[in-house]
C-alpha cells in the first residue's frame, strides 16, 4: 500500500559505520559485529570475487609483453607504486596509479594504495 | 622478482643449459647504422642471441624463441634513452666488427666467427670494467647507464652484459625457453624441497 517507507530510518541507523574495509576497518568491523553492535561497513572499491576476478591468474609469464616487468613511462607514471614489489604487470590492475589520485608528501611517505573490497588484505 | 635476481638465480640453478652463455655475439649488417629495430636488425638480434643460447638437440635456441621479437618490444618501451644509447652502440659495434674482421655482415658468419665477434665484445667489457675498478667504484654503469652517455667506447663496453642479459631473461621467459629448455609447470602445487636429479635433466622453470 503506497510507498511509506516507516521504517526507513530505523534500517538505516547504524550504531558503528566503519570507512573503508581494509585490514584495520575490516578488523574493527569484525569486532564491533561480534559485541553485537549494529556495523556498517562502507568501501569506496569495487567487490573482486575470487577467481571470477584474477584476470592475470593463468596467464604465463611470456603471455606478458614485457614479461611482466614495467615499461618507462609506467614507472615514470607511478613513482610511488611502482616501488610495491607486487606492481607489476600481472597485478598493476589492483593498484591506484599515482597519477589518477596525487598526494602531498610533506615527508617521504610511500603510500600504496588499492581500491577493492578488503584492498591490499 | 627483480630481474637481476632471476638472471643470477637462472645461472646458479641452469649451469648446464648455459654452457654457450659465455660464447658471445655479433652483427650483421652492410656497415650503416639504423638504430631501430627494421627486420635486418631483428634478424641480426636473433643471430646475436642464437650465438649466445644456440639450439640444442634437446632444447631450443635463442632464434626459435624469437629474441629479436622481444628485444624490440622491451628495449623500446623498458629501457631508458641512456640504455637504448647503449644498446644501438653495442649493435652498430657488433656490424663493424663482423665487416671489418670478416668481410661478412654478421648473419653470415661461420659460428666460430660469430663467436669471435661476440667474444672480443665481451672482453672490451671485462676490461672496461677492471679499468673502471681502479679508476673510482662507478657502480653499476649498465644498469644506471647515465654517466658518460657520449662515450660511445664506454657505451659499447656497456653492451655486452646488457644483450646477455636481454637474451638469458627473454629467452627463459619465452613459451619455448621456459617449456622446452626447461621444465615448466604452471601451477606446480606443494613444494618439494628435494626431488631426485638425473644426469641431463632439465633444470625447473617453475
Amino acid at each position: 500500500m503506497g510507498n511509506i517507507n516507516s521504517k526507513g530510518i530505523k534500517e538505516n541507523t547504524y550504531d558503528a559505520i566503519v570507512i573503508g574495509s581494509g585490514i584495520s576497518g575490516g578488523w574493527a568491523a569484525k569486532e564491533l559485529c561480534e559485541l553485537g553492535v549494529k556495523t556498517l561497513v562502507l568501501e569506496r572499491g569495487r567487490d573482486v570475487k575470487h577467481l571470477i576476478d584474477y584476470p592475470t591468474m593463468a596467464k604465463d609469464p611470456w603471455d606478458f609483453p614485457h614479461r611482466n616487468d614495467l615499461t618507462l613511462k609506467q614507472k615514470e607514471e607511478n613513482p610511488v607504486a611502482s616501488k610495491c614489489y607486487a606492481f607489476r604487470e600481472d597485478a598493476m590492475h589492483f593498484f591506484v596509479k599515482d597519477k589518477e589520485h596525487p598526494y602531498i608528501q610533506e615527508k617521504p611517505f610511500d603510500w600504496i594504495r588499492g581500491y577493492q573490497v578488503e584492498e591490499k588484505v | 622478482m627483480k630481474r637481476r635476481r632471476f638472471l643470477s638465480s637462472v645461472a646458479i640453478i641452469l649451469p648446464a643449459a648455459f654452457v654457450s652463455t659465455d660464447i658471445l655475439f655479433s652483427s650483421c649488417n652492410t656497415g650503416t647504422e639504423e638504430n631501430y629495430f627494421s627486420e635486418e636488425n631483428i634478424n641480426l638480434l636473433d643471430e646475436i642471441g642464437e650465438t649466445i643460447i644456440p639450439a640444442t638437440a634437446s632444447s631450443p635456441g635463442a632464434k626459435a624463441a624469437h629474441i629479436g621479437d622481444f628485444m624490440k618490444v622491451y628495449v623500446t618501451d623498458c629501457y631508458t634513452p641512456e640504455q637504448q644509447a647503449i644498446f644501438w652502440s653495442g649493435v652498430n659495434k657488433v656490424k663493424k666488427i663482423s665487416k671489418n674482421k670478416f668481410g661478412n655482415p654478421f648473419p653470415k658468419l661461420a659460428v666460430s666467427q660469430k663467436q669471435q665477434v661476440l667474444h672480443s665484445l665481451e672482453n672490451e667489457s671485462k676490461s672496461s670494467k677492471s679499468t673502471n675498478k681502479n679508476e673510482s667504484a662507478k657502480g653499476d654503469a649498465v644498469q644506471t647507464g647515465k654517466e658518460e652517455t657520449a662515450n660511445t667506447t664506454d657505451n659499447t663496453a656497456r653492451f655486452y652484459p646488457m644483450i646477455k642479459d636481454l637474451v638469458v631473461f627473454g629467452f627463459f621467459t619465452s613459451k619455448r625457453g621456459a617449456t622446452k629448455a626447461l621444465r615448466y609447470i604452471q601451477t606446480p602445487g606443494s613444494y618439494q624441497g628435494v626431488v631426485p636429479y638425473k644426469k641431463g635433466d632439465k633444470a625447473w622453470a617453475t
